[in-house]
């Protein structure tokens, strides 16, 4: 069954994610990130595959209401139909690898320790010219 | 008899007066004095009319700010029994007190849910908040529903109480924006 909705909530999810315009937080379960609206919130998570005989990941999008019940999630498998011209799982593990690196604000302390390292370059310079 | 408003009835002797002194020419002493009464009446009428409705509009303004404040308060109130029942779940959490854990992760998910539902013109950020903290305690809810049929002891404490803390400043600058406009 095809779900053009949510391929459409995934795409924009996966860009603006990339943008840093979204900020993804940690929740209870570990490995679940979640990001919240006025009356809806999303989760990205992933598990051992249910396709059987293979060993791999499946990729999760979970939508939950306003009093915090899932209303619907999806898979990478669920999505084959979507998405013709690209590989769901791909779109959909990027999209789960970058909520992660904004939940634990990887970008923020990637960020800090550049500015460290050009710092204490600059300073190295500064001796180095007065000797 | 009918009775005629002063402001109305001074309206109608100014311009009787004005028409008087129009249709005679330069009118004489008498209708001249009158016409200058008349417009000091009219000058009166205006200000009284001006002073009333801005009475008005000040009164209604009042009103509104008290309604707004009152709604502020009850969402102060709200936000305040949650962050309580936050701190309480801590504990429980550091107490392994798992059996009592479901009944506070439901009061507390009330708590949020009437934050939100009430009408305290919450920016989208802050609404964001509280539908996050309610999907990550109804989260946690099951979580250790699930875990009390098999082995709480498998929970991770430290884990639990980081979201929970987390979530905690998150409301806290909610309830401190709120806070700050009341009375503003």
């Amino acid at each position: 069954m095809p779900h053009p909705k949510m391929k459409a909530i995934i795409d924009i999810l996966q860009r603006r994610t990339m943008d840093d315009k979204l900020v993804w937080e940690e929740t209870e379960e570990e490995g679940f990130y979640q990001i919240a609206f006025p009356r809806y919130a999303v989760r990205v998570s992933k598990r051992p595959t249910k396709v059987s005989g293979t060993t791999g990941t499946d990729y999760l999008v979970s939508i939950y209401n306003t009093e915090g019940k899932l209303i619907d999630e999806v898979s990478d498998l669920d999505m084959q139909e979507d998405y013709t011209d690209s590989d769901p799982y791909y779109m959909m593990k990027e999209l789960y690898d970058n909520a992660r690196r904004s939940a634990m604000g990887v970008q923020t302390a990637l960020g800090d320790i550049l500015k460290n390292l050009e710092e204490s370059g600059e300073k190295e310079e500064d001796s180095g010219d007065r000797e | 008899m009918v009775d005629v408003p002063q402001d109305s009835s001074n309206a109608n002797e100014f311009l009787d007066a004005v028409h008087m002194f129009v249709t005679t020419g330069m009118g004489d002493y008498a209708s001249v004095i009158g016409v200058v009464i008349a417009l000091i009446g009219f000058y009166i009428t205006v200000r009284k009319i001006r002073r009333s409705s801005s009475a008005a509009e000040e009164a209604s303004k009042t009103v509104k700010k008290l309604r707004e404040d009152s709604i502020r308060m009850d969402l102060v109130a709200e936000s305040s029994t949650a962050l309580g029942l936050m701190d309480q779940i801590k504990f429980l959490h550091r107490q392994n007190e798992w059996p009592l854990l479901p009944d506070k992760y439901t009061a507390l998910r009330k708590a949020l849910i009437s934050v939100k539902s009430i009408d305290a013109d919450l920016t989208e950020e802050q609404n964001s908040i509280i539908q996050g903290a309610v999907v990550i305690i109804r989260r946690m809810e099951s979580k250790v529903e699930m875990a009390l049929q098999t082995d709480p002891a498998k929970l991770d404490v430290a884990n639990l109480n980081t979201v929970i803390s987390k979530q905690m400043d998150a409301l806290q600058t909610v309830l401190i924006a709120e806070k700050y406009k009341i009375g503003r």
